[in-house]
This record gives structure tokens, C-alpha cells and sequence, in this order.
């Protein structure tokens, strides 16, 4: 009978074993943490975008095909203590992304958050891991539309594709493409974002301007870059991306 | 046996959390055959010699379908019998479209360690990403060219095999590497003079010499046992270079026009030369190099008016000759 008790009793255990061997989540946590999600809302000149539609970028006709870009480093800063890295997350960031989530942090007021627009140059320079040995579902691993360069072996930190008038006709009919990457085209970007992320989920909604990205830029005549072959024209965007970022709420 | 029916349940519930056992993958290993005057290749560690390997990489390596059309296969442009390079200046891709170079030969790739004319792939087995995804070689994204694998049970087969895993990004570029690593050519007549098997002729003995003396320099860069010492050097072609070599990759000025030192073996079979095949045969290549070259503020110091005789630039063209693997240009295992 004991013995039959016994069993019993290491069937149960067995059992109970058996279904939380496989997970490592901890008990209730002690503070109150909120998921943080990032999305992006892509405007020009503060219009919404759409692939379909022709835009006026500073005097020039201009339809974009691809607007996508890569964002790391992440930190949110709290209002005291100090900042929390989300460390090796990266997002591609696409008009169709919309919300990603990001990491979990305790709930409070977080006053800024950071990022770069870029690929750090370890994961960049494809030497250890590279972008063929990522899972499929890793931002860096080989994506369709391309954001990598196979001759260069690195990441196409941000990738602007479509079509602009050359000539003033109204035609969009040559092809533009701003493709930055390498070590140099990586850009800080810090943002204001007075956010109060509470328990469950958060968003930090930001708002990412393409006519703000080309300000000062003469779009009929500088429509190309694959960084190395106008290294110029490639920083002076570089230059616009931190200012092309707001947040909205 | 009381307890028995405990144990067949812990036995079911216990490895619950680990990966299939059985796979199907054969790591029958690919052993390379080498004479003693060739170090072993190192291999990477995530993509090991197997015969399943280089079975899947020689297959894809003659697949039309890995560019946009099905027109273009890797061999349409590194063919066996020019010792895996083409005789055009720059080869045609999908739809005629030209590129910018001239396809190399890819014999003893397994001893490059930075890939391409420019260097700006950082190793061999990324290497497949170039051609299979340019606008002007085969033109397909590699994640497509995986989906058409996909589709063939012979492939699925076949990836499973060699990898176990299906096509992907990495393992048609590691398959495909694994194939290319074995395309070693060394046994020309020069090798089997090195092993004592045949002499050179006194025409051949005398570019021998010339070869590897200071008078020439020629083995200073084109040195080792695969006559490239992996250098990357201006070579006084032009003053102005419309292909900026590994500046495209670098940025750096100091890198205008300057590229890969190739390898020499089955020099002959490799015509024509220099990065954009914009010379037709060994004499005008020597008699560049003869002359000079063109001033350039990156042209290497060696190169320089070398006042060779005729007879000597002759001399230096039958040794190239010795350089030539006739086995390697018929060799059935790379068929």
C-alpha cells in the first residue's frame, strides 16, 4: 500500500516536472514592467506616404518605391538612474513594419530614447556570423527587397528607392536610390519622448519625415548614392536622419 | 515490473525537450588531394568537406536556375576547359547584360582568404551572393533562388543531405564553396618538375630564373606555391581608372586602382588579362610590365622599366606555359 503511495507520488512529480522543464520564466515579478513597441510612422513634409502617390520634395517630383532602414542600439532613459540598452536588437524598420516590439522595462516616465540608424560594425563586417547564417526571422538576416550589398559584404544601413522628375516635365522617370552603409553612415538619434510606460503594453510612436531626410538636397540633380561611389551626397543625408525623426506620442 | 509503467513514462516525458534524433545528413568526408609542396586549405568549421557537400555545390554550380531567367549557370562564365575562367573580356550575365570584370579563374579559391578583384567579400563561402545576385551576372535574389530549390524534391533531397536543412541563404553559398574548394590545380608541368618528374626545357629554365629573380620581381607578387602572395597592388594599367578596384570598397584613395594579385596557374588558358580583360595575350601583359606602366600616384614601386630583351620576354612566356594543368582543365570530378 505504501509502496503504491509511493508510485503514486512520483508519477505526479514526474508529471509536474515534465511540463515546466521546458520553460524559464520566473514567478510573478516583484515591480511592474511594461512591453515597449516601436513603430514608425512615415510622412512627407508631414503627408502620408503611399508607394502610389508623387510627392514634391523641395521643388522636385519624387515617388518612392522602397523607404526602408535598420535601427540598434536601443535605450530608453528613465527620469533617474541610468539608461537601459536593449542589447543586440535590431528592427528593419519598412512603411509596412508597423508596431515591433522592442524589450520590457520597469514601468515609470522614460524621458528620452535613443537609437542609431545603422548596423553596429561587428555584426556589419560579416566576418564571424554573417547575414546567410541568421535565421530567417532575424532583421539581419538576407532580406527581399535587399538590404545588403553582396560585392561589399555589409548592410545597406538604409535603403531609399524611387523615382524622381530630372528635367521639370513632371515625369517621374529616372531612378533614384540612396543606399548608405559603412562604418561612417552609422547615425545617433536621440528623441524627446516624455513616455509613461505602464503595465501590459506601450508604444513609442514615432513619426519619420522623407522630406526632412532630403532637406537641402537638390533631388533633380542628386538622386544617387551607393555610399562609396558618392560618399558626399551619402553623408549629407546621413546628416538629415537624425533630424527626419519626431516623436508623437 | 511494478514499476514499469512508471518508467515507460518518464521515458516518454524526459525527452520532450530535445531536438529529432534521427538526421539525415551524410558527413562522409571530402578528403583533398594534394602533392607535398601544397599546405591543406583551412576549412571553416560550419562548412566541412563532405562528399554530400561538394556533390550539392557541383550540381548547383552548373544550375541555370539560379539566375533570374534559367539562362546563366556559374560555369557559363568559369568554364572547365579555360581552367574555370572565360575567354571574353567581360562576360555576358542574364539578357547580355555586362558587368565591369573579367571572370577569373577559380582554380585554388580554397587558398584566398579575402574574395574578389576588390577584396570586398571577406570570405569564400559568402561568395556566391555576388554573382547569383547581380544586376548583371544571373540576377536573383538569393532567397528566390532558394524558394526554386525548394520546389525540386531532388534538391530538398539533396540540401537535406549535405546540410539538413533545405536551401537557404547559406547553405546554397556553403555548398557551393565547399565545391569551389576543391577545384585544386597542382599538377602542372612546373609541379612535376618541382617533384622531379620532368625538366624544363632551356627556354623555360631561363623565364624560370628570370621569374624569380630580383631582376624581374615577378615572384615577389606572383610568389608561393600558388604564384600569388594575395597581395592587392596598383599595377600602373591606367591613370585614370573607370573601375576603381578596392577604393569601391574601402573609400580610401590609396586604394584607386589598385587590385587582387591573381594567380598565375593555367595562365595561359586565362586570356584575356588584367581586371577588365583589356589585354589580349601574355606578350602584351609582359611587355606592360616590361615598359613599366602607366604613372599613377598608387603604381607599386616594383613596377618599373624592366629593359628585358625579346628574347628574354619569350623566355618568361614559356615558363608561364609550365604553369598550365592539363588534368586539371579535363579533370571528371569537377564535371
Amino acid at each position: 500500500m505504501t509502496k503504491i503511495k509511493f508510485s503514486t507520488l512520483a508519477l505526479l512529480a514526474a508529471f509536474a516536472l515534465s511540463f515546466t522543464a521546458c520553460d524559464n520564466e520566473d514567478d510573478t515579478p516583484a515591480v511592474q514592467e511594461g512591453t515597449v513597441n516601436m513603430m514608425f510612422e512615415y510622412t512627407i513634409d508631414g503627408a502620408a506616404f503611399d508607394t502610389t502617390q508623387v510627392y514634391d520634395v523641395n521643388g522636385t517630383a519624387v515617388k518612392f518605391s522602397i523607404a526602408n532602414f535598420y535601427v540598434g542600439g536601443i535605450e530608453l532613459m528613465p527620469e533617474e538612474g541610468d539608461a537601459i540598452p536593449v542589447a543586440g536588437k535590431y528592427l528593419l524598420v519598412t512603411p509596412e513594419a508597423g508596431m515591433q516590439e522592442v524589450t520590457t522595462v520597469p514601468a515609470g516616465h522614460y524621458h528620452m530614447v535613443n537609437f542609431f540608424v545603422g548596423v553596429d560594425p561587428t555584426n556589419n563586417s560579416q566576418s564571424e556570423g554573417d547575414f546567410t547564417s541568421r535565421n530567417a526571422d532575424d532583421p539581419l538576416s538576407i532580406q527581399f527587397p535587399a538590404m545588403h550589398w553582396n560585392w561589399n559584404s555589409g548592410y545597406r544601413f538604409l535603403r531609399i528607392d524611387g523615382q524622381v522628375d530630372t528635367d521639370g516635365d513632371g515625369e517621374v522617370d529616372e531612378s533614384m536610390a540612396f543606399h548608405l552603409g559603412t562604418a561612417n553612415m552609422l547615425q545617433n538619434v536621440s528623441v524627446t519622448a516624455h513616455k509613461d510606460v505602464e503595465d501590459g503594453s506601450n508604444m513609442l510612436h514615432l513619426q519619420f519625415d522623407l522630406a526632412k531626410l532630403f532637406e537641402g538636397i537638390d533631388l533633380s540633380t542628386d538622386y544617387s548614392t551607393h555610399t562609396m561611389n558618392n560618399p558626399e551626397l551619402a553623408a549629407a543625408v546621413r546628416d538629415n536622419i537624425a533630424g527626419a525623426f519626431s516623436m508623437m506620442h | 515490473m511494478r514499476y514499469s509503467p512508471l518508467f515507460m513514462l518518464l521515458l516518454l516525458v524526459f525527452p520532450s525537450c530535445e531536438q529529432e534524433p534521427a538526421s539525415p545528413v551524410d558527413l562522409t568526408p571530402y578528403v583533398l588531394e594534394l602533392p607535398p609542396h601544397f599546405p591543406y586549405p583551412s576549412i571553416p568549421e560550419d562548412n566541412k568537406l563532405t562528399e554530400a557537400r561538394v556533390a550539392l555545390g557541383k550540381q548547383l554550380f552548373y544550375e541555370p536556375a539560379l539566375s533570374m531567367d534559367s539562362t546563366i549557370s556559374c560555369a557559363s562564365c568559369h568554364k572547365q576547359a579555360l581552367a574555370f575562367a572565360d575567354d571574353l573580356p567581360i562576360s555576358p550575365g542574364v539578357k547580355g547584360r555586362l558587368g565591369f570584370r573579367n571572370s577569373p579563374t577559380l582554380a585554388n579559391l580554397a587558398y584566398l582568404s579575402v574574395v574578389n578583384k576588390d577584396g570586398g567579400v571577406p570570405k569564400l563561402d559568402l561568395q556566391a551572393l555576388v554573382p547569383i545576385e547581380d544586376h548583371a551576372e544571373m540576377g536573383l535574389s538569393v532567397l528566390q533562388a532558394a524558394d526554386r530549390l525548394n520546389e525540386d524534391p531532388y534538391y530538398r533531397d539533396a540540401f537535406e543531405k549535405a546540410y539538413g536543412d533545405l536551401a537557404n541563404p547559406f547553405t546554397i553559398t556553403r555548398a557551393l564553396g565547399a565545391f569551389q574548394r576543391t577545384l585544386i590545380s597542382a599538377n602542372s608541368t612546373y609541379d612535376q618538375y618541382l617533384m622531379g618528374e620532368v625538366s624544363l626545357s632551356p627556354a623555360q629554365e631561363r623565364g624560370r630564373l628570370l621569374f624569380f629573380s630580383e631582376q624581374t620581381d615577378c615572384s615577389s607578387c606572383h610568389g608561393s606555391f600558388n604564384f600569388t602572395e594575395n597581395g592587392f597592388f596598383n599595377n600602373g594599367l591606367y591613370t585614370t581608372y573607370e573601375d576603381w578596384g578596392r577604393r569601391r570598397v574601402t573609400g580610401l584613395p590609396e586604394d584607386d586602382g589598385v587590385f587582387r594579385v591573381p594567380t598565375l596557374r593555367n595562365i595561359t588558358m586565362t586570356a584575356p588579362y588584367m581586371h577588365d580583360g583589356s589585354l589580349p595575350d601574355l606578350q602584351a601583359v609582359l611587355q606592360h610590365y616590361n615598359s613599366g606602366g602607366t604613372a599613377h600616384p598608387n603604381k607599386d614601386a616594383r613596377i618599373r622599366p624592366l629593359q628585358l630583351s625579346e628574347q628574354q620576354l619569350l623566355d618568361l612566356e614559356a615558363f608561364l606555359h609550365t604553369l598550365t594543368d592539363t588534368a586539371f582543365l579535363t579533370d571528371p570530378r569537377f564535371q
